[in-house]
């Protein structure tokens, strides 16, 4: 979490600490001022009433000489006077004034000695029985002697009893009965009352306020955190990545040179395979005239142990030997000139190539009984690679005389076909074997890849023949299956 | 608003609770004085009327002559053929005033007050069952 941030949110769960702190200590001081407002009132309201009805003893009592029930019953008038004076002190605060004693038969039984109000449906007739719902305090008025007051909630207000025994000889001969109303006293209450529930409300608001900074800031902590996290990790990656460009230079000049050694060694497994092929094939046009320089040196030599040996025969034999020797130097000459690598382009056309060719393969292809068919209409002169391109078709015709001869085909033939197809050459070199499984077809060209055996495939010719073409001749070599078997296509320009 | 609402709705269940409350006592009383599951009463008293005609106990009857006991405070000269019959008085003046009055119920100084006449029992050849005997004057 950042600064500021942090310091946004110490700030706000520390106001609401403060609010919720204030207004719990304003709270416990507003109980304590609301019990002493109400307690004061209270006090005063009673304070007063038992300051009136102690006056009211005081007329009753100067009326009276010793029996106030008596008394009360034999002087009408007087009963009126007292009634007139309790009704002086009747008001909406002040409702019910009145004077009862308690029958001798029955203590739940109490009577009307004088009533005070003036609403003729409420003013009760001297004497009229009385039960009063709260009998009990009326009875503990009899028995303690002293005032006494009671509440009793209704609906409307809270109303108070207030019980004044009226004491003769220290008798309680009847009980002055005040019934007054604490509306203001409920007023003044619930106001305050008002007041604390906005005090709780205030409360809990501030409570319910910090547990939700809280928790936004424990939510806002655990995002930043995650957020830093991520950010490390990024940051980590970014590391990497920078790492890894900066070596990616050299691991990509590792990986050419390596390449570039692979080439290498498959250039010379090539050069190594092309070279024992040169040797077989020289050995194979060797053959011939080596057999006829030692048929010739042995005939020499027979006809000179027997002495029939003449000079024009010498001649003739060395002649012949010369002329063996001769051939035999310009077959090292074609094979030297053939597998000669040059650098340089030059133009030819396909016939000169395949014709080059045949001066090499002939022999072999005719050794193998394999008829090898030409059909050469190509014209167009190419600018290109010669001796590279005749090794090409010298790894062609090859491939195509291995599998006549693995496979023992019958009638086993090549066909070299050339023709022209608007400004490109084309050549087909193609055979009688089977073709190639349409399987492995797609890999022939792949580097190692072989179907001869072991010992004698490298499988490099294909792919070498495939990058010589594509690569330095700017061709394309290509390879299908025809109906007696395989058809390899070359195109130039 | 809310606390206007409140205080009517408790007002309104008070005043009610209170109405309840009459109706009960009624219902106690009078099967017990008349031995009956379901005594016919006539009564003059609309205040009266309000708060028993909802009662299963107690049946209000139109005219004072099917009446088992006649609840009010005063009748009128149609009602006076009734007078033998016994009465429940709503006020203390006219159970005071009444000789066929039984018993009253009326509020004084804000308490329920209940009474009975001992001899207007006799009178009319009722007997007080024990449990209100106390209210006996």
């Amino acid at each position: 979490m950042n600064k500021s941030r942090f310091k946004l949110f110490y700030i706000f769960n520390l106001l609401a600490l403060t609010i919720a702190i204030m207004s719990l200590f304003l709270k416990l001081e507003f109980d304590k001022t609301k019990e002493n407002i109400t307690s004061v009132y209270s006090s005063a309201h009673l304070q007063f009433v038992k300051e009136f009805t102690d006056n009211i003893d005081t007329i009753i009592q100067k009326s009276i000489e010793k029996n106030i029930y008596k008394e009360l019953q034999e002087d009408y008038d007087l009963r009126q006077k007292l009634e007139e004076d309790l009704s002086l002190f009747i008001s909406s605060t002040y409702k019910y004034i009145y004077l009862l004693d308690r029958t001798t038969t029955h203590n739940k039984h109490f009577r009307f000695l004088l009533d005070g109000s003036k609403i003729s449906s409420d003013k009760s007739e001297f004497l009229e029985s009385y039960e009063p719902l709260e009998v009990s305090q009326f009875n503990r008025v009899y028995k303690e002697k002293k005032a006494i007051f009671f509440e009793h909630k209704d609906i409307k207000s809270l109303w108070i009893t207030y019980l004044h025994p009226l004491l003769i000889d220290e008798q309680v001969q009847a009980v002055l009965v005040v019934d007054f109303s604490m509306k203001s006293y409920q007023t003044i209450s619930d106001s305050l009352n008002d007041f604390h529930t906005t005090f709780m409300q205030v409360i809990i608001f501030s409570i319910f306020l910090i547990l939700t900074i809280l928790w936004f800031s424990f939510m806002d902590k655990k995002r930043e955190e995650a957020k830093e996290r991520a950010f490390e990790e990024l940051k980590q990656e970014s590391k990497k990545v920078f790492m890894l460009n900066e070596t990616l230079e050299e691991r990509v000049k590792e990986e050419l040179a390596k390449n570039r050694e692979k080439d290498k060694q498959l250039l010379q497994q090539s050069r190594l395979a092309q070279m024992g092929e040169m040797i077989s094939m020289i050995a194979h046009q060797w053959r011939q005239p080596l057999a006829a320089i030692t048929a010739t040196s042995s005939g020499m030599n027979f006809k000179a142990q027997r002495g029939t040996l003449k000079q024009d025969a010498i001649l003739k034999y060395t002649d012949n030997i010369t002329s063996y020797a001769q051939h035999l130097s310009h077959t090292i000459d074609d094979f030297r000139d053939f597998f000669k690598p040059t650098k340089e382009k030059r133009v030819v056309s396909y016939t000169e190539i395949v014709d080059s060719l045949l001066n090499i393969i002939k022999s072999s292809v005719d050794d193998k009984k394999i008829t090898l068919l030409l059909e050469l209409d190509a014209t167009n002169k190419l600018d290109t690679h010669a001796n590279e391109l005749k090794q090409v078709l010298l790894n062609l015709v090859k491939n195509a005389e291995d599998v006549l001869v693995e496979k023992n085909i019958q009638e086993p033939f090549i066909k070299i076909k050339t023709y022209d197809k608007d400004f490109f050459s084309v050549m087909e070199v193609s055979d009688n074997g089977g073709g190639i499984d349409e399987k492995i077809i797609e890999n022939i060209f792949d580097p190692y890849f072989s179907t001869k055996e072991r010992k004698d495939g490298t499988g490099l010719g294909l792919y070498m023949s495939k990058i010589i073409i594509n690569e330095h001749c700017g061709g394309e070599l290509t390879v299908k299956n025809g109906e007696k078997g395989a058809i390899f296509t070359l195109i130039l320009s | 608003m809310l606390r206007f609402f409140l205080i009517l709705s408790i007002l309104g269940y008070a005043l009610s609770a209170e109405d309840n409350y009459e109706q009960k006592l009624y219902e106690s009383i009078l099967p017990k004085i008349f031995h009956k599951s379901n005594v016919q009463i006539f009564i003059n008293n609309s205040e009266a009327k309000k708060v028993l005609k909802m009662s299963t106990i107690l049946t209000i009857v139109q005219k004072c002559t099917d009446a088992d006991i006649l609840i009010g405070n005063s009748f009128t000269k149609e009602e006076s053929s009734c007078q033998k019959k016994p009465s429940f008085a709503l006020d203390y003046r006219a159970y005071k005033r009444s000789k066929n009055a039984i018993g009253a119920f009326y509020w004084r100084k804000g308490r329920p007050q209940i009474t009975f006449n001992k001899d207007a029992f006799e009178h009319h050849k009722l007997t007080i069952p024990k449990s209100l005997q106390k209210y006996v004057q």
